[in-house]
């Protein structure tokens, strides 16, 4: 594998199979023998009672894909207690109404947590990569200027080092890749290049744009009149925009989640 | 016949649905029978400036969108793409304090990628109900686990300004409750120097001084605006009101995401029931009917391949919801003809 980064984060517009491509990605990863971790989140609420969707982690057990749910509550908890050296303190702090209140209404907070223990796991080890399932178009953007946006909050002080650490980490050289995964239609690649533009004013990562779940490849002429017309859109909204698309992946066959995850796995080469 | 039209019309679903474009066409279709409608979009990726060709700087702000196609026919329909900064300055405004909007903290926080698009949502909503400019609000949620962060916000409103204060004022005393809020240095000094000391302390250690008394600053600030998202929390009823509102969850034949669907609807707190409309978009299956290609070829299993996963869908779709709606795939490249067809689907529902 050329060119390998060490932190992929798959984002997109929401249902166009970033989970799926994650997934097979990591399929893929391990098929070249490298060690790896599919992140995704958990559980982004303080209070425990309201459930994550689960989608993803089921289909990665299936699969037997190295899988890292991220905790809010146990990610602050680990942070905290490490700047303060006390579990204890940070128990209680975390438990306390104030504490729980305020990171329930900062939402980015928590982003800026699950990334910082992220970028700690991949400074530890430098034989890792982890593949981040992350949250659809604008909050993958939440997440990746939170860590901006705390870092300006903070001014000085441990977060604020913390902050500057992990902006440091995410913006250094072949460390950070960004696959932004799109559809063949106008509005999902016009989304996916807007995505591109914005990330790109946080720092000048390297990101490329994927078209998923193209039918291209199946156009020939016996194809009913519909079809046709549908390819036909999907080729002229990709050559409209083919300066933005790295790479087209095609429509599987497969009839479940699990067997398209590993037909696809030949193609994820191109995500690298 | 179409389908009666409630107060609210809330569109949510997994994403990268339709979800946008089929909430734009409901509201379309109201406004076209005469009522006035608000549409709104929550949804960070703003896909609806798109479909209507809107300004890029109009967000935040109500545009009326007279004629979408064209026609000559005039409707009353506004449109609001939701901008966290916006609705934070008229949160202050009717709050009358406008002060805080000079705090560095809240200032940040508030950007469009802030991280309080959800919980502003909410209030905003509120702001534009009460307005009584309209008869019909339809709303375009964020995709997914989002759409719950939405439904949580109410939650969030109330522990913040129940618990946190509470902390505060059971640390500082009545006293403080009673002088109207106006806080000042040394207000910030009794803070620091008494009750909460022990949390800001640990806090101090961590973040800086300078974190700590901006900090205290945006609490205090916040507080004042207590009123106002408050009174976001009534909506709450409303929402959950079948009368008064009409949830649709939507989902796309392109995208198997019936799990996810149906987690969607688990976790909506009893908003999205069996009997709320399942939207199945992108329909084909009477297009591939039709099709007739030769037994065993490679068109032969595209079309399998493309028939069995709607007719699956379907039938899995009939186990949970009692109503689906379906609407066809447009065979048609511009976002705008998208809206004007399912706009026609709509009335012939």
């Amino acid at each position: 594998m050329e060119n390998k980064k060490r932190f992929y984060i798959f984002t997109g517009k929401g249902g166009v199979g970033k989970t799926t491509l994650a997934l097979s990605f990591c399929k893929f990863l391990e098929s070249k023998n490298k060690k790896y971790i599919y992140a995704y989140i958990k559980n982004s609420k303080i209070d425990s009672s309201s459930k994550p969707l689960d989608e993803s982690i089921h289909l990665a057990k299936e699969l037997g894909i190295n899988t890292l749910g991220l905790d809010l509550l146990d990610c602050s908890r680990g942070y905290i207690s490490k700047k303060l050296k006390s579990k204890t303190i940070a128990s209680w702090i975390i438990k306390t109404p104030f504490f729980q209140s305020l990171i329930n209404m900062i939402p980015g907070f928590s982003y800026v947590i699950y990334l910082g223990q992220l970028l700690e796991m991949l400074v530890d080890d430098p034989e890792l990569t982890i593949t981040l399932d992350s949250p659809s178009s604008g909050h993958a953007l939440t997440m990746l200027e939170s860590t901006k946006n705390f870092n300006e909050i903070f001014q000085d002080g441990t977060v604020y080092e913390d902050t500057n650490k992990m902006l440091k980490v995410l913006q250094a050289n072949d460390f950070t890749k960004i696959n932004i995964i799109t559809l063949p239609t106008l509005l999902a690649i016009h989304e996916g290049e807007e995505l591109k533009e914005s990330l790109n004013k946080v720092h000048n990562f390297s990101t490329d744009i994927y078209s998923n779940n193209c039918l291209n490849e199946y156009l020939n002429e016996e194809l009913p009149d519909f079809l046709q017309a549908k390819i036909k859109n999907e080729k002229q909204a990709i050559s409209e925009n083919k300066e933005h698309i790295k790479n087209q992946i095609a429509y599987s066959m497969a009839h479940s989640s699990k067997e398209v995850i590993k037909d696809l796995v030949p193609s994820m080469q191109n995500l690298v | 016949m179409s389908i009666e039209a409630r107060d609210f019309e809330i569109f949510s679903g997994t994403g990268g649905v339709g979800k946008t474009t089929l909430a734009t066409s409901r509201a379309i279709q109201i406004a076209q029978s005469g009522k006035r409608v608000l549409l709104i979009t929550i949804d960070p990726a703003k896909r609806l400036r798109e479909l209507l060709n809107l300004e890029l700087d109009m967000a935040g702000e109500v545009v009326s969108v007279e004629d979408p196609f064209s026609t000559g026919e005039k409707i009353s329909l506004d449109v609001e793409l939701m901008n966290p900064t916006s609705t934070f300055e008229r949160i202050v405004k009717e709050s009358d304090c406008e002060e805080v909007l000079t705090n560095r903290i809240l200032k940040i926080l508030t950007k469009p990628h802030g991280g309080l698009n959800e919980i502003l949502a909410i209030v905003e909503l509120n702001i534009q109900y009460k307005s009584g400019n309209y008869d019909v609000i339809v709303l375009d949620t964020p995709p997914g686990s989002h759409f719950l962060d939405f439904l949580e916000s109410v939650d969030r409103i109330k522990l913040f300004f129940d618990q946190s204060f509470i902390d505060i004022f059971n640390f500082l005393g009545k006293k403080v409750e009673k002088k109207s809020f106006s806080f000042g240095k040394k207000m910030v000094n009794i803070v620091v120097s008494t009750g909460v000391k022990k949390l800001l302390g640990y806090l101090n250690k961590v973040t800086g001084d300078k974190f700590v008394d901006d900090f205290i600053d945006a609490i205090i600030a916040i507080y004042k605006t207590k009123t106002t998202f408050l009174d976001a929390l009534k909506l709450q009823d409303t929402l959950k009101h079948s009368n008064h509102s009409a949830w649709y969850l939507v989902t796309s034949v392109e995208q198997n995401k019936l799990r996810e669907a149906l987690d969607l609807k688990a976790h909506a707190r009893g908003l999205i029931t069996k009997q709320s409309s399942i939207i199945l978009n992108k329909c084909i299956e009477e297009n591939l009917a039709e099709w007739t290609p030769e037994a065993d070829s490679k068109n032969f299993l595209l079309k399998e391949s493309l028939l069995n996963r709607e007719k699956k869908l379907k039938s899995d779709l009939k186990n949970h919801f009692e109503r689906i709606l379906e609407f066809p795939e447009i065979f048609n490249i511009s976002p705008l003809k998208h809206v004007e067809a399912l706009t026609q689907s709509w009335k012939q529902l």
